[in-house]
């Protein structure tokens, strides 16, 4: 059982308080019982001398009668039970009463006489004889104690009760007095103490007395407002790291995680158990693991890139910044990570690159065509004209054919060149895009056919409609289709899905294409949107066919992703689905540029 | 006690040899330091000087002194003459003493204690003298008790002889012993007119004084004293000699016989002055009616 201060205190102050109470009582009872004593010898005395006066003349003349009147007298009074009375000679002249042997208490004295020894008259006259005491008997007395036991034993009862009542009352006043002044005061600061080390910096402990207890609360409570002003709290502390955006890894000095933060688990998918204890490996892409070593002895390292491995696999490059915490024997003490997951700022990075790239190949090819078309045309004419000039089986026959038939496909390149630059956001309308879809397979279909490719359309109904051209989307669907016919060289499955998707908050009209060819090697899948680049054969391939694709889409506001594996790739252009509010705007746009409609014109 | 001691020995010392004038010495021997017996040796002084005589005292006390001492002294001092106070002073000196005169005073029944050298003045107030005061106190008293002994047989047989003259029937009671006393007043109480006592030291002492003054009252029956110390107690009635005149008048005798008259031819005489005392009290307790001219005469009375 746990006791208390105040407690504690009560009861050595109880136990102090019992021994002094048992004293004081011993002391009262042994005074009284002393006291009592005294009453009944100093009464026995009294008795005695009363007998033995009464019976000083009796004896000298053995007056018996005389004596026994005195000692009868003397039995009637309280406590006297026995009463003889003897001679000089120790002859028993009168006795009166029992005399008991248990509880009484005897008393004697010896009778004397003054005895005139006058040897003359005259002495006897002159009142000068010497006088001499002779004993001439004695008298006995027993006083029972009975009354004398009774008396003390009250004494005793009193004496206990009074005791036992004022130690009774002061144990309750004195336990109140001390839970009062001691145990909460106490019990208050325990709490305190308890809510301090809990963390709690705010409780006051409140106490209102002057004595130690009362300064030792303020002190406390001056104490904790300190600490408060000068500690920030282990929670304060959780607090700023759990809400950091930035990925804290904290490494002890063996290089082991040894605090991880919220975004840390977040990012990466590892619950914080499976992190701790572990080296930073773990979390680090292989391409960057090298470089920790070189970080400590350089103290710190700011902003350098790094790529972490999230637990599925997913790469996540960083903005990596290390710090080395050193103790104050300059020990490593351990080493913080902060990272910034840069994923997004890296596809858009790479989004502006491809951008940019695109727009300044559309110019160039914008501009080559514009100076190439005019004398392809001239070429073109000429070739014509002389095709049509020649007899059947001239020799030139196969070199015009030759001429006119390359200068066809360089006027489709010249074509293709300037669908860069012609694509403008005057040419869109609103139209749906199955109806472009439809369109553009039937264009395909002769050449599916050919290649043993099933085309298989899965188109949503009801999509929203777009803002788009209608010859660009045809074009973007050809060159999709076109581009997996060459990967489908056995045969195949051509699927083209619309769908609407809900991204990044909106809604978009979806188009996939997607091939069961041969896939897309993993180094040509970042190029393949850019002009020229092309995996065919020369001669074959001008590649401008898939960046075609992406310039139409990103000319229409929408985005242009391929995913491949070993089944095939797939293509998924995505366009904003449009308001009416905004479908409404854009036909009125429309029709101002277009002014008053012109008779006969549809 | 002390102090009456330390008094005493002041006078001795002013009784000297030294501090007088060369002259006749008397030897006063003292049987005891009492008051009585300075009072009388005062008496005695006053008296010589009275007569121009500057006598020179030497004092010899005979209570703190051993008889050798006192008797080698006396007969280095070549005494004019030899005072002695008291029974044992004149036992002594009448053993020791016979070329000296020697004059007494303050004993009792001296005549057992003549020499030829010897006089002096008696204590002894006359029975006459007694009964008479008795009388004129207690008209009404017929039969007077008294109780003796062996000892006190010659002073009864005066008593009874002295009685009748006074109309006083004696109903005596000898005591062999002091436990005989209670059953002898038990018997005489109711018979008598007043009791006498007689001054026998083997009858009253104390205890048996204190018991028979008790039963006086309880019995209704006035006793007679032997001195004013027994009124005071209870006595009806008491009587003293004059303790200073006793001195004088033994100075007296000192002066005669210094003046060349032989001891022979002075007789012992009586106390001449007599004094005696009543108590009031006793006599309403007895429901005695004193008359008021008699109680008078009483040299002093108690229980006022």
């Amino acid at each position: 059982m746990k006791i208390g201060l105040a407690a504690k205190m009560n009861l050595l102050f109880f136990a102090m308080l019992m021994l002094f109470g048992l004293a004081l009582g011993y002391g009262l009872i042994r005074q009284e019982t002393r006291v009592l004593n005294a009453e009944l010898v100093a009464r026995a005395n009294v008795l005695l001398d009363s007998l033995r006066i009464a019976s000083e003349y009796p004896l000298l003349v053995k007056d018996r009668e005389a004596i026994s009147r005195s000692a009868k007298g003397l039995l009637a009074q309280p406590d006297v039970v026995y009463c003889r009375v003897e001679d000089a000679q120790r002859n028993t002249l009168v006795e009166a009463g029992a005399q008991q042997t248990h509880r009484v208490r005897l008393f004697r004295a010896i009778v004397t006489t003054k005895r005139g020894n006058a040897l003359s008259g005259e002495e006897l006259l002159l009142g000068s004889s010497p006088e001499v005491q002779e004993t001439i008997g004695e008298v006995f007395l027993s006083l029972s104690l009975a009354g004398l036991d009774k008396k003390i034993h009250d004494v005793v009862a009193l004496v206990a009760a009074i005791v036992a009542g004022a130690l009774m009352v002061t144990f309750m006043a004195s336990s109140l007095l001390f839970r009062r002044i001691v145990g909460r005061p106490v019990a208050l600061l325990v709490k305190g103490i308890e809510r301090l080390a809990g963390g709690d910096l705010d409780h006051q402990v409140r106490v209102h007395s002057t004595d130690e207890i009362g300064l030792l609360a303020d002190s406390f409570n001056r104490m904790t407002k300190d600490l408060k002003n000068v500690t920030v709290s282990k929670d304060y502390v959780d607090d700023i790291i759990q809400s950091m955006t930035h990925l804290l890894i904290v490494l002890d000095s063996n290089f082991a995680i040894k605090t991880v933060n919220h975004a840390v688990v977040e990012t990466l998918g590892y619950a914080e158990q499976e992190l701790l204890g572990q080296p930073l490996q773990k979390v680090l892409d292989e391409s960057s693991k090298a470089g920790l070593e070189d970080m400590v002895k350089r103290g710190a390292l700011h902003n350098a890139e790094r790529v972490y491995r999230a637990k599925n696999g997913k790469i996540i490059p960083v903005l990596f910044s290390g710090s080395v915490m050193r103790d104050r024997q300059n020990e490593l003490k351990g080493i913080i990570c902060l990272a910034q997951d840069v994923t997004d700022r890296k596809r858009l990075e790479k989004a502006v690159m491809q951008s940019e790239k695109m727009s300044a190949v559309g110019q160039l090819a914008a501009g080559v065509a514009h100076e190439i078309n005019n004398p392809l045309g001239v070429i073109f004419g000429f070739a014509q004209g002389l095709i049509r000039r020649l007899q059947p089986g001239d020799p030139l026959e196969m070199p015009l054919k030759s001429i006119e038939q390359e200068a066809v496909r360089c006027k489709n390149l010249v074509q293709d060149l300037l669908t860069f630059s012609r694509a403008t956001r005057a040419d869109r309308e609103p139209l749906e895009l199955n109806r472009a879809v439809e369109a553009a397979l039937s264009l395909v279909t002769a050449r599916a056919r050919m290649a043993q490719v099933e085309v298989r359309k899965e188109l949503s109904a009801d999509l929203p409609r777009i803002l788009a051209n209608l010859n660009q989307l045809q074009q973007l669907v050809i060159n999709l289709a076109n581009n997996a016919f060459d990967a489908m060289k056995d045969g195949g499955t051509l699927t083209v899905r619309t769908a609407l998707i809900q991204e990044e908050a909106r809604s978009w009209v979806s188009l996939i294409v997607a091939d069961t060819g041969r896939g897309i090697a993993p180094d040509v899948l970042p190029r393949i949107f850019e002009p020229f680049f092309t995996t065919k054969p020369v001669g074959q391939g001008t590649g401008l066919g898939l960046s075609l694709a992406y310039e139409i889409v990103r000319k229409h506001s929408g985005t242009l992703e391929v995913k491949s594996q070993a089944g095939g790739a797939e293509f998924c252009a995505k366009f904003p689905a449009r308001t009416g509010r905004e479908l409404e705007e854009r036909v009125r746009e429309l029709r101002q540029d277009a002014g008053p409609p012109k008779a006969g014109s549809v | 006690m002390k102090k009456a001691l330390s008094a005493f020995w002041l006078v001795l010392f002013s009784l000297s040899p030294g501090s007088a004038k060369e002259g006749p010495l008397f030897s006063i021997l003292f049987s005891s330091d009492i008051e009585p017996y300075q009072q009388a040796s005062q008496g005695f002084r006053e008296l010589l000087a009275e007569h121009g005589l500057s006598a020179r005292f030497a004092p010899y006390d005979l209570k703190n002194e051993s008889p050798e001492s006192v008797d080698a002294r006396l007969r280095q001092s070549q005494s004019t003459l030899v005072v002695a106070l008291g029974t044992p002073a004149l036992k002594f000196a009448r053993e020791k003493i016979q070329d000296v005169p020697v004059v007494f005073c303050m004993v009792l029944n001296p005549k057992r204690l003549q020499a030829p050298n010897i006089t002096g003045v008696s204590m002894d107030i006359p029975l006459s003298v007694k009964l008479r005061i008795v009388k004129s106190v207690l008209p009404n008293a017929r039969r007077a008790g008294v109780l003796y002994s062996r000892n006190s047989n010659a002073l009864l047989a005066e008593m009874v002889a002295g009685a009748s003259a006074f109309g006083l029937e004696v109903l005596e009671k000898e005591v062999g012993s002091d436990k005989e006393l209670p059953a002898a007043l038990k018997e005489m109480s109711w018979q008598i007119d007043v009791f006498l006592m007689l001054p026998d030291s083997g009858i009253y002492f104390p205890k048996s004084t204190e018991y028979l003054l008790l039963e006086s009252l309880r019995n209704k029956f006035p006793v007679i004293g032997l001195s004013s110390v027994y009124t005071k107690a209870g006595a009806l009635l008491s009587f003293d000699g004059h303790y200073k005149d006793m001195g004088r008048q033994a100075g007296e005798m000192a002066v005669r016989l210094l003046r060349g008259e032989q001891p022979e031819a002075l007789p012992i005489a009586p106390p001449r002055t007599i004094h005696w005392s009543l108590n009031r009290l006793t006599a309403e307790r007895l429901d005695l009616k004193i008359p008021e001219g008699v109680a008078r005469e009483a040299t002093e009375i108690f229980g006022q």
